[in-house]
């Protein structure tokens, strides 16, 4: 019997919470783990708590100084976590190109290279009995601008917004990379923490999962200005709101899709998030 | 076990009579007030809170003749500002309304700020808290209180900076007791974690979690290695336990 890995999550809602649980779900099948969802201390009186990426900068702003300017330094939280995922989406980077050439691939064949890592990791894991720390971000946040959140940057932080044209999707996350990590006070990610930085949404990833015969899968559903749209445009009985209630109902139809979202050419930001949690599991 | 082994003494034997004994106290308002019947009576107090004026006035009687139980029952004064003095008195002589349920004794405290001659207040009226942390002390400093028992949800109704006192003055009288008791408690209010002297080893703290599959797991805080990296001071357990960076919390 192994302890289960623990896992912080700092995320924007609850619902991307059920969406990476799922994730994480699926690449994990055989290693139990606790994922907590992180939070910034506030009180409504003093503005509005901590939901969407203005919680999120909050959080890092905060853990930064508990580290004494750096995440990484944040003794207390890597003490009780074994992984961070940092969790944050662009939607408003929204140049949408309709017939881009990078076509989502549908089918259901699960690359035996990364079984093969699947199975490395979780072999590692059970054998230290280990556990990690994420975060995680959707990269609409790229299209706002720190008055947007009613924030004062700190001379650190790097330029919002930082939208780049997409396709492809990875221009745009990689300058949120870069903006998170100024947040954090890191020049590089710190181990034991992830990021995942779905394009525009979580939601991309729910469409693919749940829907991947939805007309805005035909382009590049990373590019695809508001995915959450989608959810409601389908046939009555397959429709869900973005809420923890349907997404929850939704959760193992999610997790089944998993391998379909991670093939090469698939959704590439659930595939980079995929081979760096896994790598990062491998290095403890 | 074998009954002949050598290595099988009292020790084991002890530990197996304190077992025995072994009881979860859930106290709710109503049974400490004495407004209803605690069905489930034990010495010195019920799990539901009843007989809670017998312990006080066990209390007050034993300390007449123990120091250092009436050192420990200064503390406890000490932790009701508003009082002066808590004591039990016969029913009888204090005036109830009808309705009351009337036991023996009432619990009775003296209000430091009302008028001589009208400031003496029953179970029926004071506040809560104070009960709750006569209670706390009952189990914890009563001859015939269990060495190992549980207190769930020890914390309700009591203010957050009077939780975290009560929750000091336990572990201090369990680590001063003679041969050690042994609580488990369960909480709900961070202040709490801010009152656990968590630097002794015998004081332990756990987190409960379902993990992805449903399954409980608990998990001990142990936080050695950060209090070294940096100075105490800055960090409150209460915080980090609302922060989510202790885990313990749910996902909402």
């Amino acid at each position: 019997m192994f302890d289960p890995l623990r896992i912080a999550l700092v995320a924007e809602g609850p619902t991307d919470r059920v969406v990476v649980e799922a994730a994480v779900n699926a690449m994990l099948p055989d290693r139990p783990f606790v994922l907590t969802q992180v939070q910034p201390e506030g009180s409504l009186v003093f503005g509005e708590l901590g939901g969407g990426w203005v919680g999120v900068y909050r959080w890092c702003k905060q853990a930064s100084a508990r580290g004494g300017g750096r995440l990484s330094d944040d003794a207390l939280l890597y003490q009780n976590y074994d992984a961070l995922i940092l969790h944050v989406y662009s939607r408003r980077l929204g140049i949408h190109r309709s017939g881009s050439s990078q076509n989502f691939t549908r089918g259901r064949v699960v690359s035996t290279q990364h079984t093969a890592v699947h199975a490395e990791a979780s072999n590692l894991c059970n054998s230290f009995g280990v556990f990690l720390i994420f975060a995680s971000i959707d990269a609409d946040v790229a299209g706002y601008d720190y008055a947007e959140g009613s924030i004062e940057p700190d001379p650190g932080d790097a330029q919002l917004p930082c939208e780049r044209p997409c396709p492809p999707a990875h221009d745009t996350t990689n300058a949120l990379r870069s903006v998170v990590l100024s947040w954090c006070g890191e020049q590089a990610v710190p181990k034991r923490t992830v990021f995942c930085l779905p394009s525009k949404s979580t939601e991309a990833w729910v469409v693919a999962a749940l829907f991947p015969d939805d007309k805005s899968m035909e382009g590049h559903i990373e590019c695809w200005p508001r995915p959450e749209s989608r959810l409601g445009q389908q046939p009555k009985k397959l429709r869900i709101r973005k809420s923890q209630r349907d997404y929850k109902d939704r959760v193992s139809d999610i997790e089944e899709a998993w391998s379909r979202l991670t093939e090469p050419g698939a959704i590439g930001k659930a595939l980079r998030f995929q081979n760096e949690l896994l790598a990062e599991l491998t290095t403890l | 076990m074998e009954a002949d082994s050598p290595e099988l003494g009292d020790p084991v034997l002890e530990l197996l009579n304190e077992l025995r004994n072994y009881s979860i106290h859930c106290p709710n308002t109503p049974a400490l007030r004495g407004l209803v019947q605690d069905l489930q009576a034990r010495a010195p107090v019920g799990l539901s809170g009843g007989r809670l004026p017998e312990a006080v006035d066990d209390l007050a009687a034993n300390e007449k003749t123990d120091p250092e139980l009436a050192k420990r029952l200064d503390q406890v004064r000490e932790l009701l500002d508003w009082a002066l003095d808590f004591s039990a008195s016969p029913s009888m002589s204090v005036p109830l309304s009808p309705s009351a349920a009337r036991s023996r004794l009432v619990s009775q405290f003296v209000d430091r700020f009302m008028a001589k001659g009208r400031n003496k207040l029953t179970g029926y009226d004071a506040s809560e808290g104070a009960l709750y942390v006569l209670y706390c002390a009952a189990l914890a400093l009563h001859p015939k209180a269990p060495r190992c028992l549980a207190i769930d949800n020890v914390d309700q109704a009591l203010n957050p900076r009077l939780a975290q006192r009560i929750m000091q003055m336990v572990c201090s009288w369990s680590a001063e007791s003679d041969g050690g008791r042994q609580w488990l408690l369960t909480v709900h209010n961070p202040a709490i974690l801010d009152g656990l002297p968590l630097g002794d080893s015998s004081i332990r703290l756990f987190t409960v979690d379902r993990n992805n599959r449903g399954h409980t797991t608990v998990r001990r805080i142990d936080l050695a290695a950060a209090t070294e990296s940096r100075p105490s001071e800055e960090w409150t357990l209460s915080r980090m336990w609302t922060g989510g960076l202790l885990g313990g919390v749910p996902n909402v």
